[in-house]
């Protein structure tokens, strides 16, 4: 067998896990149009969704949910990696710092949280004692509020860690001395960061950004234990349509799973669009 | 003023990690504490006898967690590492065609793998199983492992494996004593990522799992959001946070050991300095 080939043959395993997750998509595809017992040809589960108004709120709040965390993510970790760039103990003390976050699972980010900022939580005790709010129904409802505060503080913590290491592994000493080529010319810190800084960090922070926005879009521990009931965010109300007894409920949270897979693929396709405009704008056409 | 400066930066980020987790600490231990309290009015270990209590199942948890994770981080690993063999080493046809798509499950939304999943295993009768458990774990899990392993891959140097081979070395001797050491922080790092996807996993156990699989996530989960028992809940996150910051900190340790050791071989490997970067 001619070498090439063999390369091929030792993906294969991990190819093979691919293609099982691939047809599993495709099944959970074909049963959103299919009746609840999983026969047949019918659209009627996205009629149905698009009749419902609580599925459009649902659709927004995970929208919002998930640019907000990306926005707010992507601008804390630029602002710290900008801030520590110059001094070297300052970016090995920042690496551990996020290291020791992205090893906290999600979920338990979650559960922590809500005992920080819940109603009787630690720091509505801590605003009492310093005579702001006068008892929990006194303290802003981060948890379970109208707007999802207390989910976004918590992807926040999540993700900005990541997007930091993400920017720090991009941040080679090529980087370091073009800036520091561009400070002897006399460039400030601004016209730095614009010229040199982030045109050549845009492409991991372009990739950071699609992780953060796919994840933060289909998680479902932080919305389910922090979020409000109304509206739920999207793959909340597919895990609760899925395990519901109706039987036309299925294909509805199939459907769900659907438009949650096309939403991200989208998110993809714009990111792999950014990153080649980055590409030509580095190298010419 | 610059000495300032560093203390603060170094404060903000300490009180960054510490503030949501401090707390767990605290509750734990927590016999009675009530609003607006600052400080536990007693302290008491019963959550911890709650936790270790058998009908409570958190030691079989437990167990099941470490065992899925375990599995996990060995079988993706493995795959990992041959899948960036073939790539890197051999050049195949369409090598970044099966790039992408090896990385691609990184962002397939868990829901739609999960409730895609319980079709099949439906079907194939794997329902409800710690190993259809497993399998699905495999998935989120692949991409790192491949991720890392083109990065160990990328500084290896295929030679050393025929010289050996011309020296008389055995298949087995040189996997034993020339890839598996050279690739080591690389094979390491990307178990530690595996390890922490299937151990953090909850929506998929949960789906594909069918209740009767159950792992520490599970348990913390419905403990935080029904049960109004902040102490267990805080014992059950310490139990689920503290094998994984255990796993990088001992992981850290021995790639210092193993640099140290390789620092006259390779000056930089830098492989595994970039890999914990993609956990999320």
């Amino acid at each position: 067998m001619p070498p090439r080939w063999r390369g091929l043959l030792l993906t294969a395993p991990a190819l093979a896990v691919v293609a099982f997750a691939g047809g599993a998509l495709l099944l959970a595809a074909r049963g959103s149009i299919a009746d609840g017992l999983g026969r047949g040809w019918s659209l009627s589960a996205y009629a149905g969704l698009l009749q419902d108004p609580a599925f459009a709120d649902s659709l927004l709040l995970s929208l919002k949910i998930a640019t907000l965390s990306t926005v707010a993510s992507a601008a804390l970790a630029l602002a710290v990696v900008g801030a520590v760039s110059g001094s070297r103990r300052g970016r090995a003390a920042l690496e551990t710092a996020a290291r020791a976050t992205l090893a906290v699972p999600h979920l338990l980010a979650a559960a922590a949280f809500a005992l920080l900022l819940s109603g009787s939580g630690i720091i509505s005790r801590l605003t009492h004692a310093a005579g702001w709010t006068d008892g929990p129904a006194d303290f802003p409802a981060l948890v379970a509020g109208s707007t999802p505060s207390a989910v976004l503080l918590t992807y926040v913590w999540k993700e900005a860690p990541f997007v930091t290491i993400m920017l720090l592994a991009a941040y080679t000493p090529a980087v370091r001395d073009l800036e520091n080529a561009i400070r002897t010319l006399g460039a400030g810190r601004l016209r730095r960061l614009r010229h040199v800084t982030l045109p050549l960090l845009a492409p991991a922070l372009t990739e950071a950004c699609l992780l953060v926005f796919a994840f933060t879009f289909a998680a479902y521990e932080t919305p389910a234990l922090l979020g409000a009931t109304v509206p739920r965010a999207l793959p909340v109300e597919a895990v609760e349509l899925y395990r519901s007894v109706e039987l036309a409920d299925r294909p509805a949270a199939l459907a769900l799973a659907v438009v949650i897979g096309m939403v991200i693929a989208l998110a993809a396709l714009a990111a792999a669009a950014i990153s080649r405009r980055l590409l030509l704008a580095r190298t010419g056409p | 003023m610059r000495r300032a400066l560093h203390s603060a930066g170094f404060a903000l980020l300490t009180v960054w990690i510490a503030a949501p987790l401090l707390p767990l600490l605290i509750w734990a231990f927590a016999g009675r504490w009530v609003y607006p309290a600052l400080v536990p009015q007693d302290f008491t270990l019963r959550a911890w006898d709650q936790a270790a209590a058998p009908q409570q199942q958190v030691i079989a948890a437990t167990g099941t967690s470490l065992g899925l994770a375990l599995t996990t981080a060995v079988t993706a690993t493995v795959l990992g590492a041959l899948a960036a063999r073939g790539l890197v080493l051999y050049r195949p046809p369409a090598a970044g065609l099966v790039r992408l798509l090896l990385l691609a499950p990184v962002l397939v939304p868990p829901f739609a793998l999960a409730v895609g999943v319980q079709e099949v295993f439906v079907r194939a009768g794997l329902s409800d199983q710690p190993a259809g458990v497993a399998l699905v774990h495999l998935v989120p899990a692949l991409p790192y492992t491949v991720l890392v392993m083109i990065g160990g891959y990328a500084t290896y140097d295929v030679r050393m494996e025929q010289t050996a081979r011309t020296l008389g070395a055995s298949r087995s001797a040189v996997l034993r004593h020339v890839t598996l050491p050279a690739l080591a922080p690389a094979l390491l790092a990307s178990a530690t990522l595996a390890f922490l996807v299937s151990w953090s996993e909850y929506l998929m156990t949960v789906l594909v799992g069918g209740g009767v699989v159950t792992t520490l996530p599970l348990l913390l989960f419905s403990t935080a959001a029904g049960s109004g028992n902040q102490a267990l809940t805080a014992v059950l996150g310490i139990l689920t946070v503290a094998p994984p910051i255990l796993l990088f900190g001992v992981g850290a340790a021995l790639l210092r050991r193993h640099r140290a050791a390789w620092a006259d071989a390779e000056p930089a490997s830098s492989s595994s300095s970039a890999a914990p970067g993609i956990e999320r």
